[in-house]
């Protein structure tokens, strides 16, 4: 594949528009990027270049080019949409077409180090690091909500699409206990109390992550939109930011699993939830959102991601990707349970719904006494 | 093999050939007889088999074992059962068993919905099944016969119609026409060759092998061959290779074998070699456009393909790539973190004196491409 996308490359090198000559050969660095991503990714190096010019991205199945083309979608509709300083920080497409009967979506490459939080002995973030990325992702962050935000009427249809079909998919794929039960039909609530109320809509990454993060010196740039969403609630990126900053980087580094994690960050009383706390205040103010709803953005960011691992899972497990897990070894033999990571929001979302307090809440209490 | 899938391999344009003297075979209930050398080859439980003597061997699992997944694959299914027999007793080895994701080198080849391609040392059937979904027709032959029957389980199983399962692999000839393929996958099977055809010299056996994968290619088809790198970083550090023995590629041909009838009662049969030699054999047999890349970590699991042609690519894998690589479970962080902190100090190392052209003669493994 990678002589005939070489020779495609040097045949339309015009039609590419970049500005630079014609190569005359390319090298092609592979990687085969996540489980989830559903794709593989070639770093073409033109000539004797040191750094890559071109991504050339590749869906696994025919089924998967739809991420590509979503993608693409959301990538040209940015670039028309937002500032420069926006469309700057975002990966030029250059095409998408088929090669040799294989599709590609061929994007310019931005260069970059991956955003890699440290951690200290305990597996946390170290609060210089964690304090300097999110000095440069939060600038970023707002401006870009606030150039793709649009404000719609909450009425029917919009309850539909953003909370009760996605509720509904939760609860039909999950086990879940009488408390999430419970928990679930308070959101309804929560949404029958906005109903006619004009409410914000973001334009989201949906895997915003500081994997996909990538800085130059103090420039940012955000790659892998293939499943983004043109509206969605808020923060729903800025929660899968924090979150990822903070646990999975502690669970790849074999420190404290992910849950244990989690429970650090949201629901106990550390420097960490303080500071996460502080920033979602901050944030929130910049944005103009009500952090009265931060809990119920909270939640719906947990459905969603239980929703989207099951998704996911699925896909795997009818791919033949990898195996269940059986309940024992020893016993049951015909029925499996579902991965851990599938497991884990499902689980989280428990914990929230057992009445666990979001740190900013507690803020938003010491507040209140304040002004009483 | 079942009638009906002859009859569509025929239709595929691959018929079978007696691996003995290449002769016309026919088809009759239990057998094919061959026209010339009137040899009758078995068809064992619907799989057509070509194979001279009825010996197990395999590195992975225990005759016992590869018996029970079998037994548990035909009552219960495929997935239960390479939990049961992989899950607990080869942790590493089920954790990669149905990754499909094993199969991305065919991102470097021009496969198509058009090609047929041949699987050597199929093993239990990842790599076939990844290549059915992208190919017209994927024959897969293995020598033992445990796995080609599993596979043709998991073929009804998932009404998988483009993978013919085939047992043989230890005869002079394969038992295929010539020009009949566009491509032939070898993952770790050209250093068996000496085991299966024991009664031959040792590079006889490789030739022969070659030479019967060079015939059966179509002009213009391509081989690609994943195989381990004698002066592999790993084996330096003193992983156990095939045979049992260690640093082997430190020592000379002789010793090598000393120590195999100390280990192991028999002389050492799977030899590997470095890139010079391997581009010598291929090119003695035939072989054209020979190309090296680095499946890293490991050809069993690629997450990376660097071409070894092209330094800057390789200096920009070092620089950028390595440090932010991310390990998918703790079990191959388990598996490769020696491997990984090793290999990072040794990059740093080889960029500050220059040497990063060098490190392709230490990579653990190779992915082999060549044209015919």
């Amino acid at each position: 594949m990678t002589s005939e996308i070489e020779k495609y490359l040097v045949r339309n090198w015009d039609v590419l528009g970049l500005k630079r000559n014609r190569p005359s050969r390319f090298s092609f660095l592979g990687e085969r990027g996540s489980l989830e991503g559903n794709k593989f990714i070639f770093f073409a190096f033109a000539d004797n270049d040191k750094r890559p010019i071109l991504v050339v991205k590749l869906p696994r199945c025919p089924s998967d080019l739809k991420l590509l083309e979503n993608e693409r979608d959301s990538l040209l509709q940015l670039r028309a949409s937002t500032s420069m300083a926006i469309r700057e920080s975002l990966p030029q497409v250059l095409l998408l077409d088929q090669v040799s009967s294989q599709w590609v979506l061929i994007q310019s490459f931005v260069y970059g180090e991956v955003m890699t939080p440290v951690l200290d002995h305990n597996g946390l973030p170290k609060r210089r690091n964690l304090r300097k990325h999110l000095e440069i992702t939060t600038p970023w962050l707002s401006q870009f909500k606030n150039e793709t935000s649009s404000r719609i009427i909450w009425d029917s249809d919009s309850i539909d699409e953003h909370v009760t079909r996605p509720i509904d998919e939760f609860r039909r794929n999950s086990h879940l206990s009488k408390d999430a039960v419970g928990y679930l039909n308070s959101l309804r609530h929560v949404t029958d109390e906005l109903r006619g109320c004009s409410v914000l809509l973001f334009f989201q990454h949906g895997d915003f992550q500081p994997g996909n993060v990538l800085l130059d010196k103090n420039r940012i740039t955000v790659v892998d939109w293939d499943v983004s969403r043109k509206m969605a609630l808020a923060l729903f990126d800025e929660f899968s930011f924090i979150t990822n900053y903070c646990c999975s980087s502690a669970e790849r580094a074999g420190r404290m699993n992910y849950l244990q994690a989690f429970q650090i960050l949201w629901f106990s009383k550390n420097w960490l939830s303080r500071f996460c706390k502080d920033w979602l205040q901050c944030y929130c103010r910049t944005l103009n959102l009500d952090t009265k709803y931060v809990k119920f953005y909270f939640a719906m960011f947990l459905i969603s991601h239980a929703n989207q691992e099951y998704a996911d899972l699925l896909t795997e497990l009818n791919r033949g990707d990898y195996m269940p897990l059986r309940e024992n070894s020893a016993g049951k033999r015909t029925h499996y349970r579902r991965l851990m990571k599938e497991q884990l929001y499902v689980r989280l979302f428990e914990l929230l719904a057992e009445g666990r307090n979001l740190p900013i809440e507690s803020l938003e209490l010491a507040e209140d006494k304040q002004q009483q | 093999m079942s009638r009906i899938l002859s009859v569509e391999l025929m239709k595929r344009g691959i018929g079978f050939r007696c691996p003995n003297c290449k002769g016309l075979l026919v088809e009759t209930k239990n057998s094919f007889l061959c026209d010339e050398c009137h040899v009758d080859w078995k068809i064992r439980e619907g799989i057509a088999s070509f194979f001279e003597d009825d010996v197990y061997w395999s590195d992975k699992i225990p005759e016992t074992e590869a018996v029970t997944l079998t037994k548990i694959a035909a009552e219960e299914g495929w997935k239960t059962a390479l939990h049961d027999v992989f899950r607990w007793n080869h942790r590493n080895d089920y954790r990669i068993i149905s990754d499909l994701r094993r199969a991305d080198f065919r991102f470097l080849m021009p496969l198509n919905n058009e090609s047929t391609v041949l699987v050597l040392g199929c093993g239990l059937g990842a790599i076939t099944v990844a290549l059915s979904k992208v190919c017209r027709a994927v024959v897969a032959l293995s020598d033992i016969f445990e796995y080609v029957k599993f596979l043709d389980i998991r073929r009804q199983q998932e009404r998988i119609l483009n993978i013919f399962p085939v047992h043989g692999g230890n005869t002079l000839h394969l038992p295929f026409p010539e020009d009949c393929f566009d491509a032939v996958v070898a993952v770790e099977m050209s250093q068996w060759a000496g085991v299966a055809h024991r009664n031959v010299k040792l590079r006889e056996a490789e030739n022969n092998l070659l030479l019967s994968v060079y015939k059966a290619l179509k002009v213009g088809g391509h081989l690609y061959v994943g195989v381990a790198n004698k002066h592999g970083c790993d084996h330096l550090m003193g992983r156990h290779d095939h045979n049992g023995g260690r640093f082997a590629s430190l020592r000379p041909g002789k010793l090598v074998d000393t120590v195999s009838w100390i280990i192991s009662g028999t002389s050492c049969r799977t030899h590997q070699y470095s890139p010079d030699v391997y581009t010598r054999i291929l090119q003695g047999t035939g072989f054209r456009e020979i190309r090296f890349y680095a499946p890293l970590p490991e050809h069993h699991e690629p997450h990376f393909f660097i071409p070894l042609d092209n330094v800057n690519v390789m200096k920009y894998f070092l620089n950028n790539s390595l440090d932010s690589f991310e390990f998918g479970s703790p079990q191959m962080r388990e598996k490769y973190r020696v491997l990984y902190r090793i290999g990072k100090v040794a990059a740093k190392i080889a960029l500050s004196l220059g040497l990063a052209g060098s490190v392709k003669y230490v990579v653990p493994s190779y992915g082999i491409i060549a044209r015919k």
